[in-house]
């Protein structure tokens, strides 16, 4: 178990997106739109915190077309569950869970 | 950075609301094509039988089709959570064709009505049992609709029921398929 949180998960929408995927069957990936929505997250901002945890490795985005329109979709790298589940290990340390 | 024990619990919180929710919003967005083609098959079938006053003849090749269609469905959308669902959802319909086969059998004689009436009742406690046991609840209000204008129609308007079953179970498998393409 870490002894501090990942400060990139540690953040609210971070933290949003990360639950999200990691909520998908692992091959799975999630549109960018499902992600605002789930997230409660702005079209900009959402971006921006879709940018930082790509950036670290912890997701994968694809962009391509479907129906002729661009699609944008994310998933969890094998990086990215193991921070968010040692981050989960984390905060259960915390309240005494194990 | 240090969290108190209220904070990790909140964050926890937050994390299983999250995963609940998408996984919530997958399951219905996942039946969604299924419940529009078979509503569409519905139609097809109950206006056809109520003109033609022709059961098997109508609902064989319709009930291929809809067959086929699943697992054409399941196939284009070869996501994780359709490969988890799609067995389970081919599976359950298997296990109420056979269930409704020796429901008739056992039953018989039964009237147009009341052969009309048992396929949609049995699918509506499918349903419902799909709402209650996953996380795709919007299935239990679709499949308790489902059982109460069956039975509705059934009572009041025998006369009709065939095209109301149509109508209102047709469609609503419809209404419910785009309904569950908004989670």
């Amino acid at each position: 178990m870490t002894e501090q949180p990942d400060p990139l998960i540690h953040q609210p929408v971070r933290l949003k997106i990360m639950s999200a995927l990691k909520a998908l069957p692992e091959r799975d990936l999630l549109e960018f739109v499902r992600l605002k929505a789930l997230s409660g997250a702005t079209e900009g901002n959402l971006g921006a915190h879709i940018s930082s945890l790509e950036q670290a490795g912890y997701i994968e985005v694809q962009k391509d077309f479907h129906h002729n329109r661009p699609r944008t979709r994310a998933k969890l790298t094998r990086a990215g569950r193991r921070a968010f589940e040692d981050y989960v290990a984390f905060l259960r340390g915390i309240i005494g869970e194990t | 950075m240090s969290l108190t024990p209220a904070e990790a619990q909140i964050a926890l919180k937050d994390i299983e609301k999250t995963e609940n929710r998408t996984a919530a919003s997958q399951y219905h967005r996942v039946s969604s094509p299924y419940l529009i083609m078979w509503g569409i098959i519905w139609i097809i079938g109950y206006t056809v039988t109520a003109a033609i006053r022709e059961m098997s003849i109508v609902w064989m090749p319709l009930i291929v089709i809809g067959v086929v269609g699943s697992i054409l469905l399941a196939r284009r959308d070869a996501s994780g959570r359709t490969q988890e669902f799609g067995w389970r959802y081919g599976a359950s319909f298997a296990v109420i064709g056979i269930f409704n086969t020796a429901l008739v059998a056992v039953m018989s004689p039964l009237d147009y009505n009341q052969m009309s009436a048992l396929i949609p009742l049995a699918v509506g406690v499918y349903y419902a049992f799909i709402g209650i046991w996953t996380k795709a609840w919007r299935m239990m209000p679709l499949g308790l609709a489902l059982i109460g204008l069956t039975a509705l129609g059934y009572f009041m308007i025998p006369g009709h029921f065939l095209y109301w079953m149509a109508a209102v179970g047709g469609g609503g498998l419809i209404l419910g398929g785009l309904w569950m393409r908004t989670a």
